[in-house]
């Protein structure tokens, strides 16, 4: 019984050691980025795959095998495997350098197999690519509301703010001298519809009916839009017959850009 | 019953270790990869969706970043890495995008991604996208232009003239007149107004792609709006 039991003990020290040994052979092959095949010692003397720079995803990847000495007469045939272990398509996986976009987080593996005259040799690579995580700092779609929302209170107003947004007319309205109550203007939009229109933090764009700013519909780039915004503020239904104490606060007098702009894409001016 | 002091000890580490992983996980939640505050690449100054001029068909999106750079200055400037700009568009009137067009910058490429069906905002890289990688324009040079026959999508990132047309300042001071509510000062704007950008230029993404990727057959109209996004 005695000597069952010492068989016993010392099984288990057996196996404990062995899990220890297992485990540490697991460790170091998930540290090592290259893995190759066996014998590699050898191979690696004929040959490195070479990467610069860390994988990330959306970024290009480009592989390249180094040989200590240059070689004629050699070939080679790259296989890449993405994280979800589905083949990479290479558009020349017959070259000294594989080339391809990452477009997955995880490992991805990358093999050669490299042709010398009638000899053949193979060389893995493993990495990881990383994903890229990114914070929003700015929003913008309509001209100028962020900036006026954002002198209001001294904090930044362009992530959309309706109520900012309608301070802001009242207080031009106030300024110029309109009604604000009862204020309707040339789109029949009193100071709340105006307000959820420009506040929202998000541009109206009808794609079959014409560009225009006075609209509300997109924004080109010869739209006027101080005018625009001035006269749906303070015009009225009809801004040319508008009875307000400040009429010249309705136009700020700069009615086009000091470069022309062009018809061909990309339509903005060559800078100066 | 007692626990062994080793027992203990290693609960204790490891209570700590995960409180230490999920503080710094939050923190680094919010933390982009460089200081934004003031950063010229970290505000679009002026966003334009609009008929193409030259193809009737097709859809411009544009959007200005970095306000007004002097001619000297404009030469050193351009885009870097830890930005992305995004052109969002709600094709339901949902308020959340469920298109999406992303442009990052590498290598002195511009790589524009998509549009893209998405489920509202994302954090990430739509990399499943298609892809259109061109040249960055540099100071001086033609516009690089790049294309994507698929999407039928042109694309351009570089310098352009700043194209806001406007006498800002003295925009802004009747604005704070009127904030503070005291005595009406200016009546007016100028009559020999000046336009403030003249002769100052800015950081410009222009994308055309026709209208019929912009949402199904039935969506005539769309919300749209440009996101300014940092690596964290």
């Amino acid at each position: 019984m005695q000597e069952y039991n010492r068989q016993i003990r010392l099984n288990s020290i057996f196996l404990n050691v062995l899990k220890v040994f297992m485990g540490s052979v697991l460790l170091s092959c998930a540290m090592q980025n290259e893995t190759e095949m066996p014998g590699n010692e050898k191979l690696t003397q004929k040959a490195r795959i070479q990467q610069e720079g860390p994988l990330e995803v959306g970024m290009t990847a480009s592989f390249t095998v180094t040989l200590p000495e240059s070689k004629e007469d050699v070939k080679y045939f790259w296989k890449v495997r993405n994280p979800d272990r589905t083949a990479v398509r290479l558009s020349t996986p017959d070259s000294v350098t594989a080339v391809f976009v990452i477009e997955q987080a995880g490992d991805y593996e990358v093999s050669v197999t490299i042709f010398e005259g009638d000899s053949s040799y193979h060389l893995q690579y493993k990495e990881e690519a990383t994903q890229p995580v990114y914070v929003t700092v700015h929003r913008a779609a309509h001209p100028l509301i962020g900036d006026l929302t954002t002198l209001l209170n001294k904090s930044e107003g362009h992530m959309g703010d309706v109520q900012k947004t309608s301070e802001v007319i009242k207080l031009w309205q106030n300024y110029a001298g309109v009604e604000s109550a009862t204020y309707v203007n040339a789109l029949g939009m009193g100071n709340g519809t105006l307000a959820r229109n420009l506040g929202r933090g998000r541009m109206k764009v009808n794609k079959w009916q014409e560009t225009d700013y006075a609209q509300l519909n997109g924004r080109k780039p010869t739209d006027d839009v101080v005018d625009v915004l001035l006269q749906l503020m303070l015009g009225g239904e009809d801004p040319s017959k508008v009875n307000i104490k400040y009429r010249g606060l309705m136009s700020d007098k700069v009615d086009k850009n000091d470069a022309s702009f062009l018809q061909e894409f990309p339509y903005f001016p060559a800078p100066h | 019953m007692k626990q062994p002091i080793l027992t203990q000890l290693l609960k204790n580490l490891s209570l700590i270790s995960l409180l230490f992983l999920t503080t710094s996980h939050r923190l680094s939640t919010y933390t982009p990869s460089i200081s934004v505050e003031n950063h010229p690449l970290s505000k679009v100054t002026d966003f334009y969706v609009f008929e193409s001029p030259s193809t009737s068909s097709n859809m411009v999106f544009a959007c200005n970043v970095g306000g007004m750079l002097g001619p000297e200055e404009t030469k050193n400037s351009g885009f870097q890495e830890a930005f992305m700009y995004e052109f969002n568009i709600d094709t339901d009137r949902d308020g959340k995008e469920e298109l999406l067009i992303q442009v990052i910058f590498r290598d002195g490429e511009a790589i524009v991604y998509g549009p893209q069906q998405v489920d509202g905002d994302q954090e990430i890289l739509i990399a499943q996208a298609e892809r259109t990688a061109f040249k960055i324009t540099p100071w001086g040079e033609d516009p690089v232009i790049g294309y994507n026959k698929k999407l039928g999508l042109k694309a351009f990132v570089g310098l352009r003239d700043n194209t806001s047309f406007m006498d800002y300042y003295q925009m802004l001071e009747i604005f704070q007149q009127a904030k503070e509510g005291g005595q009406k000062v200016i009546k007016q704007f100028r009559e020999a107004a000046g336009d403030t950008f003249a002769g100052t230029n800015t950081r410009s993404i222009v994308l055309e792609l026709p209208k019929n990727s912009l949402g199904n057959t039935d969506v005539n109209t769309f919300y749209t709006w440009v996101e300014v996004k940092v690596r964290r």
